[in-house]
C-alpha cells in the first residue's frame, strides 16, 4: 500500500506502469516493471518520478527503468527529456554526481578453461594495477595542466593520443570516445584539483572491474560481431569521473540554484535545481558536463590499459579488443519524434543507458546493423548482461543501467557479514579483491534487484534486447 | 529515546546514506555531521598524531553552511590525501562557523 493514492501507478501493460499528472506535474510519469518488482520500488522513488515530472519544457513522460531506485532529487534509473526550443532545462541532478559514470567491455582471446588455472595470479595482478579507494592515484598520471586540458576536450583519444591504448579503441566508444562540446573554461580550479591525479582509477562505492566469462549467448550474430562466445572471456569496468565530476555537479547545482528566480524557476525538491538549456547557466553546464564525461571515458580508457598490462603480464597476451564503452549518467542532446514533430531534447539519463536501434545515424559503423551495445553490469557476484538497442525502443531509446539497489549500504551491511559474502564468493568460485570486509557487505548480491528480471522486462516492454549473459570469475572492488 | 545533548547518526539511504546531527549550537551540530561524514567511509582508531587545517565557511543559513564544509571535506581528501578525524569549530557572525580539524594520511586510516 502506498503513502498517497497518487503514488499507485496503474498498469498500461504486464511491464509499463503509469502515474497520471497531478499538482505540477506536466506529464505522466512511466514506470518499468512487472507488478511484483513494481511492488518493491520505494514510494520515495514514485515521488521523486513525480517530480521530475514537474520539470519545465519535459516531453512525453518522466521515466523509471526497472532497476531504478531512489536517488537524490532525480530517482536512479530516470529518463526525463526536455524540449530545448521551447525553454526546456537542464538540471545537473538529472545527470548526477558522477558524471559519465558508465561502462566498458574488454573481450580477451582465451577461454574460460585456458584462464581457470591462472586466475588468482590474474586478479593479483589486476589488483596491483588498478588504483581504487579514495583519494589521489591513477594508472595515467598526468605532467601538467596541458595534459589534463586534453582529457578535459578529448576524452578517450587523449588517452590513445598518450599511448593508452590503440586508435581501433576508438571506434568502440560511444560518441568515438570523445563528447563534443566540452568547455574546460567552464571546470572550476578546485574540479581541476581534483581530477588532476585521479585518470585511470576506479575510485569506490559500487565500482569495479570484473573478470568475466560469457556464460550464455542469446543472439548469436551480435555476439559475435561484439567478439563474445560461450565460454569466453572478458573484462568489465564499471567507474566514472571521479571527484573532478562530483565537483562539476555541485559547482553547477549551486549556481543553478542562485539563479533559477531569474528565470521564475521553482523545483519540489533542490536536487532538482535547473536552468534553460539556453541560457547562459545551462551552456556552461552542459561544457562543464562534456568535459566530465570526457574524463569519465579517458578514465575507462586508461584503466583498459592496465588491464591489458596485467594479462599480458600473466598469460602472455594483453591483446583484448573493446567491445564497447557507454555511460549512463549523461545528458545528451537529441533529435526525437515527439507527436508528429522532430524536435530537439536535451535528455537526461541518470542510471539509464542510451540504446540506439539498427540503422541509427549516430551508430559507430561497426553497430549499423546491430544496433547500439548496451552493457549492464549486475550487482558483485552475480551475472552482468550485453544488451542491444532495439527499433521503436521507447523512453527516447534508453534502458537499464544494472541491477539496481533495493537496500541501503548500511542496511546491507547489517544483514550480511563481509567475511561470510567473501567465502560464499570463494566457495562459487569467485576470486575477490575487496580493501575491506564491510565495503563488501555494502555491495552484497542481496542489496540489489535481480538483474536477470530487470534485463527481462527492459525486453519484454521493448527498450532493449538480450545477446549474452556473463558471469563472474574475478572481482576487484572499487 | 533520550538524545544527548550533541551526536549523529546515519539513517539509510538507498543511493547511501542520510546523516542526522544536532547539537546546542550551530558549530556543535556541524562538526557532528562532519564526524557522521567520515564514520561513513572510514575507521578511525586514536591517531598516534594528527596536523590541523582549517576549516570554515562563509556566512549563511543553516543548508549552505554545511552543504560547503561537507564539500570542504571531501576536497581536502581528494586533492590532499588526508581524513579528518576532529573538528574545532565555533560560529561566527552572518551564521557561519570557523575553526580548524584535525587530520590523518588517508593510508593511516581503514577505508571502509
Amino acid at each position: 500500500m502506498r503513502a498517497h493514492p497518487l503514488l499507485e501507478p496503474v498498469p498500461e501493460t504486464a511491464d509499463r506502469f503509469r502515474l497520471d499528472p497531478s499538482g505540477a506535474m506536466r506529464v505522466p510519469g512511466i514506470v518499468f516493471a512487472s507488478e511484483s518488482l513494481l511492488a518493491s520500488f520505494e514510494d520515495e522513488t514514485l515521488t521523486q518520478v513525480a517530480n521530475v515530472a514537474t520539470l519545465p519544457g519535459i516531453v512525453e513522460a518522466s521515466y523509471a527503468m526497472p532497476d531504478a531506485h531512489w536517488g537524490y532529487g532525480f530517482p536512479i534509473g530516470g529518463v526525463a527529456a526536455t524540449d530545448v526550443e521551447r525553454n526546456g532545462v537542464i538540471s545537473p541532478g538529472g545527470v548526477g554526481f558522477d558524471i559519465s559514470c558508465g561502462v566498458r567491455l574488454l573481450v580477451a582471446p582465451l577461454t574460460t578453461d585456458e584462464i581457470r588455472g591462472r586466475l588468482p595470479a590474474v586478479m593479483d595482478a589486476l589488483s596491483a594495477m588498478v588504483p581504487r579507494g579514495l583519494g589521489r592515484g591513477g594508472v595515467w598520471h598526468l605532467s601538467s595542466e596541458r595534459e589534463l586540458e586534453a582529457v578535459l576536450r578529448d576524452g578517450a583519444v587523449a588517452a590513445v593520443h598518450a599511448g593508452l591504448g590503440d586508435a581501433s579503441d576508438l571506434e568502440s566508444c560511444e560518441d568515438g570516445g570523445r563528447m563534443a562540446g566540452a568547455d574546460p573554461a567552464q571546470v572550476s580550479e578546485r574540479a581541476r584539483q581534483r581530477g588532476l591525479a585521479q585518470v585511470g582509477s576506479l575510485g569506490a562505492g559500487n565500482h569495479f572491474l570484473e573478470v568475466q566469462s560469457v556464460e550464455h549467448v542469446f543472439d548469436e550474430e551480435i555476439a559475435a560481431e561484439l567478439g563474445l562466445q560461450v565460454s569466453g572471456v572478458c573484462v568489465m569496468i564499471h567507474c566514472g569521473s571521479r571527484g573532478l565530476g562530483h565537483q562539476i555537479c555541485s559547482d553547477h547545482v549551486r549556481t543553478m540554484l542562485g539563479a533559477m528566480p531569474r528565470y521564475g524557476l521553482a523545483v519540489p525538491d533542490p536536487q532538482l535545481a535547473c536552468a534553460p538549456v539556453r541560457s547562459p547557466e545551462g551552456e556552461a553546464y552542459l561544457g562543464a558536463m562534456a568535459a566530465a564525461a570526457n574524463y569519465g571515458r579517458a578514465n575507462r580508457q586508461a584503466l583498459s590499459a592496465a588491464v591489458r598490462r596485467a594479462f599480458e603480464q600473466v598469460l602472455g597476451t594483453g591483446n583484448l579488443q573493446l567491445a564497447y564503452d557507454v555511460s549512463h549518467n549523461i545528458a545528451k542532446l537529441e533529435h526525437h519524434a515527439v507527436g508528429d514533430e522532430r524536435r530537439l531534447l536535451c535528455v537526461h539519463r541518470k542510471g539509464a543507458t542510451l540504446a540506439l536501434p539498427p540503422g541509427h545515424e549516430d551508430l559507430p559503423a561497426r553497430f549499423a546493423t546491430t544496433g547500439q551495445p548496451v552493457l549492464v553490469p549486475g550487482s558483485m557476484g552475480t551475472a552482468s548482461h550485453v544488451m542491444v538497442g532495439v527499433e521503436g525502443g521507447g523512453a527516447f531509446s534508453s534502458t537499464c543501467h544494472g541491477a539496481g539497489r533495493s537496500m541501503s549500504r548500511h542496511a546491507a551491511s547489517r544483514r550480511v557479514r563481509g567475511s561470510e559474502l567473501r567465502r560464499d564468493l570463494a566457495a562459487a568460485g569467485i576470486e575477490v579483491r575487496a580493501e575491506s570486509d564491510r565495503g563488501l557487505a555494502e555491495e552484497a548480491p542481496l542489496a540489489y534487484k535481480d538483474v536477470d528480471e530487470v534485463v527481462a522486462i527492459c525486453e519484454r516492454a521493448g527498450l532493449a534486447r538480450r545477446v549474452a549473459r556473463l558471469r563472474p570469475l574475478g572481482v576487484v572492488k572499487g | 529515546m533520550t538524545r544527548t545533548p550533541r551526536g549523529h547518526r546515519l539513517l539509510p539511504h538507498t543511493a547511501d546514506c542520510i546523516i542526522e546531527a544536532w547539537g546546542p549550537d550551530r558549530a556543535a551540530c556541524v562538526s557532528e555531521a562532519l564526524e557522521a561524514l567520515v564514520e561513513e567511509f572510514a575507521e578511525i582508531e586514536d591517531p598516534p598524531s594528527t596536523r590541523l587545517l582549517p576549516l570554515s565557511s562563509g556566512p549563511g543559513g543553516a543548508e549552505e553552511v554545511l552543504v560547503s564544509v561537507l564539500e570542504e571535506v571531501i576536497y581536502t581528501l581528494d586533492v590532499f590525501s588526508v581524513i579528518p578525524v576532529r573538528f574545532h569549530l565555533c560560529d561566527t557572525a552572518g551564521g557561519g562557523v570557523s575553526g580548524d580539524m584535525e587530520v590523518i594520511p588517508v593510508s593511516e586510516a581503514r577505508i571502509v
